[in-house]
């Protein structure tokens, strides 16, 4: 008995959770008169895929698409490549100022770019470049958290093991690229996930340093769609289910990576 | 050697201090030169923009013309501001409701979960699902849902026979709704985090409260609430830095209305700089947000961290 309320209690939360995800689907496959059809019919009538082809020539959704896969795929490697150097500086070198860089990158790890998108708006204004890819990458391409997440997984990999390979002359940039890599990858497959649904997702850092639709990201460029075009619902939840399928799809694929990822940055926070 | 290393108290281990040109070796350089990038990066993207701020804030500032520095007439305007403030109290409830009832379902949740159950990783995907999806396209969908002509919300008001009530449109209700939504985008990603914890904990403690009778009830309080304590410290923090950053909802589904009510700090912030152009005033008002948030966050960390901490 008890068994089986638990599982009723869980399977209506689940159902809950997914009831707007179904909502956006079934949205997405209806013509348009049937909208607005009262009592909702969740399986449309007359399924309409032509949405997902409409929606492209209704707005720049490839352009869009393009530049998620773009700036996302870029922050993500560049934050795989800076994250990890950093992570090895601070791990297993000596230098005078290291403890205050630590610091520093500690104390920023609170400050999400969302809280300082004034500042930072200024700066890029100043670095000429608001309304470029430079905008939407170059102030991401470094996580704090990603940084203290490299280091703490560097600092377990034994210092005999790099001594060695120094003995046998590997030089410095060796055993960051044939060894240390190797050890920590999947803690980097963590962080590779994370950066890019996070970046990915990311609505008010794009919309405040791009004004030109060839620079809309998914988000941008799907509120810009909903302000003009708010009543054809059918379209636009064509569109946001092509632009959320790649992350859900991820997600599932990668489940266990993603769960490790969350559970990384909150364990060793 | 070692003995008068030992007696004068100096340990061999311990790092040297060293100048920029006493560098010991190529190591240390090769150190030295892979983490400039970052120092770059924080200089030009962290401390600068915070500093840059921290100027404009000390003055009138329209982006066109030259800056001109009015001292802390900014501030003093800002503690004046009926409008500012009541975004600041919105977004602060806000945050106190919606991470209270995050917490909350989720860690009920992995407390549930954390039995074992068949398609448990099915279950936990459903849970987890919204947390990947931006707000954006969440906000959209909501915002359709609570349509009070065709949307899911009057729909099932409908189906319990209560008069379907428009909840966007209204100045009581629009808020609370967007609270639901951030509750609901939330749980999953809380649960995982807690799932995690409770599953570090040792079974041998559980196991001894079963011999000595305890009910779960009490099991939960005495074992399983305690050592959970630096995760739920970590998810306070993480919660309340997030909640108070409310954007994406409030833009996409209601700019700020009806009548204000759903105006919050960061949104309010967003308004002064890019439609009012005001951004001497707006710097002075995130200054003042993440001074908030940086209080809050010290706070829940002195309060928590007051008690014996149970480590693994």
């Amino acid at each position: 008995m008890r068994r089986f309320l638990l599982y009723l209690v869980i399977t209506t939360g689940a159902l809950i959770m997914l009831l707007p995800l179904v909502w956006m689907v079934s949205t997405s496959l209806k013509p348009p008169e049937e909208v607005f059809t009262y009592p909702i019919r969740w399986i449309p009538e007359n399924i309409r895929w032509m949405n997902f082809v409409d929606v492209f020539t209704v707005i720049p959704l490839a352009r869009y698409f393009f530049n998620s896969i773009l700036v996302s795929t870029t922050v993500m490697v560049g934050n795989l490549f800076f994250c990890t150097l950093a992570g090895l500086s601070l791990a297993k070198y000596n230098y005078p100022g290291k403890d205050i860089i630590f610091v520093l990158v500690l104390g920023t790890m609170m400050i999400p770019v969302q809280m300082i998108f004034l500042p930072l708006f200024l700066v890029v204004k100043v670095l000429g470049l608001v309304n470029t890819y430079g905008a939407l990458i170059l102030p991401n391409i470094i996580n704090p958290m990603g940084v203290f997440l490299m280091r703490q997984m560097i600092m377990d990999v034994p210092q005999d093991l790099m001594d060695s390979a120094r003995i046998d002359g590997a030089s410095e940039w060796t055993i960051y690229w044939k060894m240390i890599l190797p050890i920590i990858k999947p803690p980097m497959a963590a962080l590779a996930i994370f950066i890019f649904v996070w970046t990915w997702n990311a609505f008010l850092w794009p919309m405040i340093s791009t004004s030109s639709k060839e620079l809309f990201t998914l988000p941008v460029g799907l509120s810009a769609f909903q302000d003009m075009y708010g009543t054809q619902y059918n379209l636009l939840m064509a569109g946001m289910v092509v632009s959320t399928a790649p992350i859900v799809t991820l997600f599932l694929f990668l489940q266990k990576q993603f769960i490790k990822g969350l559970t990384f940055s909150g364990l060793k926070g | 050697m070692a003995a008068r290393d030992t007696f004068l108290g100096t340990d061999q281990t311990r790092k040297p201090r060293l100048l920029f040109w006493e560098l010991p070796n190529r190591y240390s350089k090769f150190g030295m030169l892979i983490i400039l990038p970052t120092i770059i990066y924080f200089l030009v993207f962290r401390i600068g923009p915070i500093i840059y701020s921290l100027i404009a804030s000390f003055s009138d500032w329209n982006l066109v013309e030259k800056m001109r520095f009015i001292g802390g007439a900014n501030y003093i305007r800002a503690v004046t501001d009926k409008v500012f403030l009541a975004s600041l109290q919105r977004s602060l409830t806000y945050s106190i409701v919606v991470v209270t009832c995050t917490l909350t379902i989720s860690i009920v949740l992995a407390v549930l979960f954390d039995q074992t159950l068949s398609f448990r990783n099915w279950y936990r995907a459903a849970y987890f699902l919204p947390t990947v999806i931006s707000w954006v396209v969440i906000s959209i969908i909501w915002k359709t849902m609570y349509n009070p002509s065709f949307g899911l919300v009057s729909y099932i008001a409908d189906l319990l026979h209560i008069t379907p009530i428009p909840i966007l449109t209204s100045t009581q209700r629009a808020l609370p709704g967007i609270m639901v939504i951030g509750i609901w985008q939330a749980i999953g990603f809380y649960m995982v985090i807690f799932l995690a914890a409770l599953q570090a904990i040792d079974p041998n403690l559980y196991e001894a409260a079963v011999i000595d009778g305890a009910s779960p009830v009490k099991t939960f309080w005495n074992i399983t609430l305690p050592l959970l304590r630096p995760t739920l410290l970590f998810a306070i923090v993480m919660s309340t830095i997030e909640t108070l950053q409310v954007f994406a909802q409030v833009y996409v589904m209601t700019r700020g209305g009806p009548a204000n009510s759903t105006l919050v700090a960061v949104y309010y912030i967003y308004r002064t700089a890019f439609y009012l152009q005001d951004m001497g005033y707006a710097s002075a008002l995130a200054i003042i947000l993440l001074i908030v948030i940086m209080c809050l966050s010290l706070l829940y960390l002195k309060f928590f961290k007051t008690e014996t901490y149970y480590s693994r």
